[in-house]
C-alpha cells in the first residue's frame, strides 16, 4: 500500500471547516478605490492608445486606397500587386506556421496514441527520499508525523536539525 | 572557466550580431525583422490556441454537474505553500487550500524565516485545522529550499505548489492532480493564474496580458509538446519525477523555469490545465512590474546558460525549438536596440546608406497587419478564456496596452538581464524578495 494511502487513513478529516466563500471574479477581484481623476487619466491614456492603434490601421488602409487611386490611369493590378503580395506573404507564412504546428501535433497524437511507454512510477521509497535529502530515515518518520516543526539548516543548505517536540508556537 | 568563456562569447555574439546583419544585408532588413517577429509569434500563438481549444478544451465541460474529474482511489494530495512575510495574505491562502472540494488534502505551509507575524498566524491556524501542517525554517532559505522542505515533509507523492498569497479555486486540486493519475509520463501540471489586482492601469493591462499572451503561449507550447515553464504560482508535481531530477535548484532566480527544463530533459511531460484556476496578486506599479519581469527574464537567461552546452544531444531534440525561441526573442531585443541606435546615429552622423534607418514607425502595411493581428489575438483569447471568468470582455478596453506592456517589457528586460546573467561569475543562493502585491498592500505598509 502506498504511503499516500496509509497517510490518508491516518488523517481523519476535521469537522467544522467553513466552506470556502465563493471563489470567482465576483469575489476575488481587488479594485482598490482610487481618485476619480486618476481613473479618468487611465481612461484617457488608454483612449489615446486606441487612437494610435486606429492610426496605424488607417495608415495602412489609406496606403491601399491611395495605391488604387493613383493607379486609375494605369492598370489596377500594377499598383495593387505589391500590397497584395506583401499581405499574401504574411498570410502564407502564418498559414504555413500553423500547418507545421498542427502537423507536428497530429503526428505526436498518432504516434503516442494509447501508448504510455512509461509504467506508472511506484511510490517513492522512503529510503530513497531520505537519501535524496541526506537525512536519516527516523528523522523522516518524525517529520511525517509532526504537525508543526522547525527545521534548522547549515550554511551550505543541509538539514542540521529538526525540532518536532512541540505542537505550538515557533 | 569554460562556462565563463562561453557566456562571454554568447554575450559578444548577441551584441555584435544585429550590427553584422545590418552590415551584411541592410538596416531596413534588421528593422523588418523587428516588426515581423512579433507578427510571426502572434500567428503561431493564435494557431496554437485555436488548435488546443478545438481539439481539447471545447470538449471539456465547465460549470456543469459532474464536470470535475474524480481522482481514482482518492489518493492524498499535499498542497505546499511556501510563505515569506505572508501575515496579511497567508490565512486566506491556507483556508482556500483547506477548503478544496476534493476531500483528501493535507496542506503544508512552509514558513521561510518570515520577519512578520506569519509564524504565529500559521501556528494558530494549525491549532484549529488538523489537516494543516507547518514547517518553520529557522532562517530564510529561499523559495526553492522551502519547496524542498515541503516535499520532504509531505505524506503524498502528489504535490500541488502554490504561492503564499494565491487563492486556489475550490476544484483546482482535482484538476491539477487528475493528469498525474491518468498519464504516467506526466511529471508536472501547470494551472491557470487569474489576476486579482485590477486597481491601476498596470494591474488591468495584466488581465488582458495573462489571457491574450500567457494563456495562448501555454496552449501553443502544450500543442507542440514542451512547455517553457510551469507557473511558479500554481503547479502540481509528481514527487518521483522531482526526486529523479534533484528537486528545485537552490541557485536559480526562477525555480519554476529551471524545474520545468529539468523535468523535460528527463522526458517527463508537462501538461497545461486551464480549468485549474488560481487567483493571484500581481504588481500594480510600474516599478513592481519592472522588478518582477526583470526577474523572469533573468531566470530565463540563467536556464538558457545552464542548458546551452548540454541541450544539443539528440535525446533533448524536442527542447531545441524552445531554445530557438529564446534565442530569437533575445536577438529580437538586441536587433530592436541596434535599430534604435542606427536611427539615432543617423540623425547626427552620415551612415553608409545601406545601414541607415530612416524611421522607426512600421511601414504602412506592416502597421496595418500588426494592428489586425493584435485585434485578432485579443478577440481570440477572450473567446477562449471567457468561460473561466465572466465579464472578461470588459478587460478588452485596457488590452490595447498589451503590445507595449509585453513587447516593450521583453525588450528592456532582455537588454538588462541578458548581459547581467552572462557576466555574473557564480550563481548564489536565491533568497526571497518581497514582491509588489498590488496597491492595497502598498498602501497598508
Amino acid at each position: 500500500m502506498s504511503s499516500a494511502r496509509v497517510a490518508a487513513r491516518a488523517m481523519p478529516q476535521e469537522a467544522g471547516i467553513a466552506p470556502p466563500a465563493r471563489i470567482d471574479s465576483s469575489t476575488m477581484v481587488i479594485a482598490t478605490e482610487r481618485s476619480r481623476l486618476r481613473y479618468l487619466l487611465d481612461v484617457a491614456l488608454t483612449a489615446l492608445a486606441w487612437l494610435l492603434f486606429a492610426y496605424l490601421f488607417a495608415r495602412g488602409m489609406v496606403a491601399v486606397v491611395e495605391g488604387r487611386m493613383a493607379g486609375l490611369d494605369a492598370p489596377f493590378w500594377h499598383d495593387a500587386l505589391p500590397t497584395m503580395q506583401t499581405l499574401a506573404t504574411y498570410a502564407v507564412l502564418a498559414v504555413v506556421n500553423a500547418l507545421v504546428l498542427f502537423a507536428w501535433a497530429w503526428y505526436n497524437w498518432r504516434r503516442f496514441r494509447g501508448l504510455d511507454r512509461r509504467q506508472p512510477p511506484p511510490p517513492l521509497e522512503r529510503e530513497r527520499l531520505a537519501r535524496s535529502f541526506e537525512v536519516p530515515s527516523d528523522l523522516l518518520d518524525r517529520m511525517e508525523r509532526a504537525q508543526v516543526m522547525i527545521v534548522h539548516h547549515t550554511e551550505d543548505g543541509r538539514i542540521a536539525a529538526v525540532d518536532t517536540r512541540f505542537a505550538g508556537a515557533a | 572557466m569554460k562556462d565563463r568563456i562561453l557566456a562571454s562569447f554568447i554575450l559578444v555574439a548577441v551584441l555584435v550580431l544585429p550590427f553584422c546583419v545590418a552590415i551584411a544585408v541592410t538596416g531596413d532588413f534588421l528593422l523588418d525583422f523587428v516588426f515581423f517577429y512579433p507578427l510571426f509569434m502572434s500567428g503561431l500563438w493564435m494557431s496554437g490556441g485555436v488548435y488546443f481549444w478545438w481539439r481539447l478544451e471545447r470538449h471539456w465541460r465547465w460549470n456543469e454537474p459532474g464536470d470535475v474529474p474524480e481522482l481514482a482511489g482518492q489518493p492524498l494530495v499535499s498542497v505546499l505553500i511556501p510563505c515569506f512575510d505572508e501575515e496579511d495574505n497567508g490565512e486566506e491562502t491556507v483556508l482556500a487550500a483547506l477548503g478544496q472540494n476534493y476531500p483528501n488534502v493535507e496542506v503544508i505551509a512552509i514558513n521561510d524565516g518570515s520577519r512578520d507575524g506569519t509564524a504565529r498566524m500559521l501556528d494558530e491556524l494549525a491549532a484549529r485545522h488538523p489537516r494543516l501542517r507547518v514547517v518553520h525554517l529557522a532562517e530564510n532559505q529561499g523559495k526553492a529550499m522551502a519547496l524542498r522542505m515541503g516535499a520532504l515533509a509531505a505524506r503524498s507523492d502528489y504535490l500541488v505548489c502554490i504561492d503564499g498569497d494565491a487563492i486556489l479555486a475550490p476544484d483546482a486540486v482535482a484538476y491539477l492532480v487528475h493528469p498525474l493519475l491518468a498519464h504516467p509520463r506526466v511529471g508536472a501540471v501547470t494551472g491557470n493564474p487569474r489576476v486579482r489586482t485590477r486597481s491601476t492601469l498596470i494591474g488591468r493591462v495584466q488581465v488582458g496580458e495573462f489571457s491574450s499572451i500567457i494563456g495562448l503561449i501555454k496552449r501553443t507550447q502544450r500543442v507542440y509538446g514542451q512547455v517553457f515553464t510551469v507557473s511558479g504560482v500554481v503547479a502540481a508535481f509528481r514527487r518521483q519525477a522531482l526526486d529523479r531530477v534533484g528537486y528545485w535548484s537552490l541557485d536559480m532566480v526562477t525555480e519554476d523555469i529551471d524545474i520545468s527544463w529539468k523535468l523535460q530533459r528527463d522526458h517527463w511531460s508537462i501538461f497545461y490545465e486551464p480549468r485549474a484556476l488560481c487567483w493571484i496578486l500581481m504588481p500594480e506599479t510600474f516599478r513592481g512590474l519592472w522588478k518582477q519581469r526583470l526577474r523572469w527574464a533573468q531566470g530565463g537567461a540563467e536556464v538558457f546558460l545552464k542548458n546551452v552546452r548540454s541541450i544539443w544531444s539528440w535525446r533533448h531534440r524536442r527542447l531545441w525549438p524552445l531554445v530557438a525561441e529564446f534565442c530569437l526573442s533575445t536577438f529580437w531585443a538586441f536587433a530592436f536596440a541596434m535599430s534604435i541606435l542606427l536611427w539615432a546615429l543617423g540623425k547626427f552622423v552620415e551612415l553608409p546608406p545601406h545601414i541607415h534607418i530612416e524611421t522607426l514607425v512600421p511601414p504602412a502595411f506592416t502597421g496595418l497587419v500588426l494592428a489586425m493581428a493584435c485585434l485578432l489575438q485579443f478577440a481570440l483569447s477572450i473567446f477562449i478564456d471567457r468561460r473561466y471568468e465572466s465579464k472578461l470582455a470588459g478587460a478588452l478596453y485596457w488590452v490595447v496596452w498589451y503590445p507595449l506592456a509585453y513587447w516593450m517589457l521583453s525588450l528592456f528586460t532582455s537588454l538588462v538581464s541578458f548581459p547581467k546573467v552572462m557576466l555574473k561569475l557564480r550563481r548564489r543562493r536565491a533568497r526571497w524578495v518581497s514582491p509588489d502585491r498590488g496597491i492595497k498592500a502598498l498602501e497598508k505598509s
